[in-house]
C-alpha cells in the first residue's frame, strides 16, 4: 500500500514539474480576444437595429398611435368586406342564367367571346385572363376563314352526288372502324 | 280625357315602329379602370340598310365599322353592322350624345363615371342616364309593387319566356294586373301633365280656380271625368264637353285654347318618339352593385324602352371593385411591425 502511494505521489510531482508548453501563446491570446470582440459587436448591432426599429414602444403616445392605426386598418377592412358582401348578396336576385334570352346578339358566339377577351380581359366564366389583341384577332380571322372553307366544302358536296356518296361511304367506314 | 285618342296614337306608333324594320341594337360599354370606355354597337337587321334616322345610338366615320351577315337555317339573312370606338372619358361620349342626329336625337342621354380610392379596394361606378320626358308625371313605383316593378323593367324576351313557362298562369295574371295598373299610371300622368301645363298657361290671368294647387286637389275628380267619357273622349274633348265638366262653362269658354295647347304638349311628352335598344356594361374587376340584370359572364344588361324614362330619369348603373394589392401588402407589413413591437415590449417588461 505504502509503495503504491509513493508511486502515485512521484507521478503527481513529475506532472507538476512538467507543465504543457504553448508554442505561440500570443497568437492564441489574440485569436481568443478576436472571437470575444466579434461576438460582442454582433449582439450590439442587433440590439441597435431593434432599438432603432422598435424604439417607439417606449414612447407612450407613439405606441398608442401605432396601435390605433393598426386597429383602424382592421376595422376598415372588416367594414369594407361586410359592405361588399352585403352588396354582392343583394345582386343574387338580379342574376339571369342566359344572357341570350335578353340580348339578340349572342354572347356565346365566338366573336363575342373573343371581343370580351380583347376588350375586358375576361373569359366567359368572368375570370381575368391575359390574351393579346393580336392573338385574338388572328384567332377570329382563322376561324372565319375556316368557317368559309367549311361552308364551301359543304356546298361542293351538296352539288356533286358522286362526292356526296363517296363522303358518306368514307364516313360510314370510319364509324364502323370506331365501333 | 283623350284616353282613346292616346290609345289609338300609341297603337299607330307601335305599328309604325314595327313596319320601320329598324335594326335591333345592343350597345356594350367596356369600362376601363382609367375611365376610358370602349363602346361597341351591334345592329342586326333583316335588310341591308341601316338608315341614319333609324339608328338608336350615335356613331360616325371615326368609329371602326364592320359589316357582316348570317344566313339562317331557313335561308333568312341577318345583316350585322358593328361599330367600335375607344372614348378617353365620359365627356367624349356625352359630346357624341349632344351631337346625335339619329332616331333618338330628341332624348337627353348622358354617361357618368366615378372612381373612388378606398385603400384596400378601388370602387368604380359607371352609369348611363336618360332624362325624363314628362315634367309633372308620377313615378311608376307609386303604382306598382316590387314584383310588378321587376316584371315591368324586364325585357320582353324574359317576360315572354315566363308566360310560356311552368308558372304561366301566375305570370299571365301578373301581366294583366300590370297592364291595368300601367294604364291607370299613364292616365294619371297625362292628367298631371295637363294640370301642370294648363296652370302655367293660365297663370297670372287672375283665376284662382285654375291655380296649380286648386287643379291638383281636383285630380281624382278629373280622373273620374276622364273615365266617364272614355268611349268618346276625342270627340267630346273637341266639342268642349269634357273641359266644361272639368273647369266649368265660363272657364272652358275662356281658356279653350290654353287647354288644347296643354293637352297637345302633354301627349307629345307622353308619346315621345323613341327607338328601343339594349345596353350592356362590362365593368373592371368584380361587380358589387347594379340595377340591371347580370348574366353568367358577369355582364350587365338593361332593356331601354320609352316607358322607363317617361316620368323619372332612367339610370342604368353599375358598381365594381378592384383590389389594391399594394395596399394589402403595406397594411400586412405594418400590422406585423406593430404586433412585433408590442411583443418585444411585453418580453422586456417581463425581464425587468
Amino acid at each position: 500500500m505504502e509503495t503504491e502511494k509513493g508511486k502515485y505521489e512521484d507521478l503527481i510531482r513529475f506532472i507538476r514539474k512538467n507543465k504543457p508548453e504553448m508554442k505561440h501563446p500570443d497568437i492564441v491570446t489574440e485569436k481568443v480576444m478576436d472571437e470575444l470582440r466579434k461576438g460582442k459587436s454582433g449582439i450590439g448591432m442587433k440590439h441597435i437595429l431593434i432599438e432603432v426599429l422598435f424604439g417607439w414602444i417606449y414612447i407612450g403616445w407613439v405606441r398608442k398611435s401605432m396601435v390605433l392605426i393598426a386597429v383602424s386598418f382592421i376595422v376598415l377592412f372588416g367594414y369594407q368586406q361586410a359592405v361588399i358582401l352585403k352588396k354582392i348578396n343583394e345582386l343574387s336576385g338580379q342574376r339571369i342564367n342566359d344572357g341570350n334570352l335578353f340580348m339578340t346578339g349572342s354572347i356565346n358566339g365566338l366573336p363575342e367571346r373573343a371581343g370580351l377577351f380583347r376588350l375586358s380581359g375576361k373569359d366567359l366564366s368572368g375570370k381575368k385572363t391575359i390574351v393579346s389583341k393580336k392573338d385574338i384577332d388572328e384567332m377570329i380571322n382563322s376561324i372565319n376563314t375556316l368557317q368559309i372553307k367549311y361552308q364551301d366544302l359543304i356546298d361542293q358536296i351538296k352539288d356533286d352526288p358522286e362526292l356526296k356518296e363517296y363522303i358518306e361511304t368514307r364516313m360510314k367506314e370510319k364509324r364502323e372502324l370506331k365501333n | 280625357m283623350k284616353g282613346k285618342a292616346l290609345k289609338s296614337v300609341l297603337l299607330s306608333v307601335i305599328l309604325i315602329v314595327l313596319s320601320c324594320d329598324e335594326p335591333v341594337t345592343v350597345i356594350t360599354n367596356y369600362v376601363h379602370p382609367d375611365g376610358s370606355i370602349t363602346r361597341h354597337i351591334e345592329m342586326r337587321s333583316s335588310k341591308n340598310s341601316f338608315k341614319h334616322s333609324d339608328l338608336q345610338v350615335p356613331f360616325d366615320s371615326t368609329w371602326t365599322l364592320k359589316d357582316s351577315l348570317i344566313v339562317g337555317n331557313k335561308k333568312d339573312t341577318t345583316w350585322i353592322k358593328t361599330a367600335e370606338k375607344l372614348f378617353r372619358n365620359v365627356d367624349e361620349i356625352n359630346r357624341a350624345y349632344l351631337a346625335d342626329s339619329g332616331g333618338n336625337k330628341k332624348i337627353s342621354r348622358k354617361a357618368v363615371f366615378a372612381r373612388k380610392f378606398r385603400w384596400f379596394n378601388s370602387i368604380y361606378r359607371f352609369s348611363e342616364v336618360i332624362d325624363k320626358t314628362m315634367l309633372y308625371g308620377y313615378p311608376v313605383k307609386d303604382f306598382l309593387n316590387s314584383e310588378e316593378l321587376n316584371y315591368f323593367y324586364s325585357p320582353e324576351s324574359i317576360t315572354s319566356e315566363k308566360l310560356k313557362g311552368s308558372d304561366s298562369l301566375k305570370y299571365r295574371a301578373l301581366a294583366d294586373t300590370l297592364k291595368k295598373k300601367t294604364d291607370i299610371w299613364s292616365e294619371r300622368c297625362l292628367i298631371s301633365e295637363w294640370i301642370g301645363e294648363f296652370s302655367n298657361l293660365t297663370a297670372g290671368k287672375g283665376v284662382p280656380d285654375l291655380s296649380k294647387e286648386k287643379l291638383k286637389s281636383r285630380e281624382e275628380e278629373f280622373a273620374r271625368i276622364a273615365k266617364k267619357y272614355d268611349k268618346n273622349s276625342d270627340s267630346l274633348w273637341n266639342a268642349g264637353v269634357i273641359l266644361r265638366d272639368m273647369i266649368g262653362e265660363k272657364n272652358a269658354r275662356e281658356f279653350q285654347i290654353e287647354a288644347d295647347t296643354a293637352i297637345n304638349i302633354s301627349i307629345r311628352r307622353a308619346l315621345v318618339n323613341f327607338k328601343d335598344y339594349s345596353v350592356r356594361i362590362v365593368m373592371p374587376g368584380k361587380v358589387i352593385g347594379t340595377n340591371g340584370f347580370i348574366d353568367k359572364t358577369d355582364q350587365l344588361l338593361w332593356p331601354v324602352k320609352s316607358d322607363f324614362f317617361q316620368t323619372e330619369p332612367y339610370e342604368m348603373w353599375a358598381e365594381s371593385k378592384t383590389v389594391n394589392t399594394w395596399a394589402w401588402v403595406v397594411t400586412g407589413i405594418f400590422l406585423v411591425f406593430v404586433i412585433t413591437g408590442l411583443v418585444i415590449r411585453l418580453f422586456r417588461k417581463k425581464e425587468v
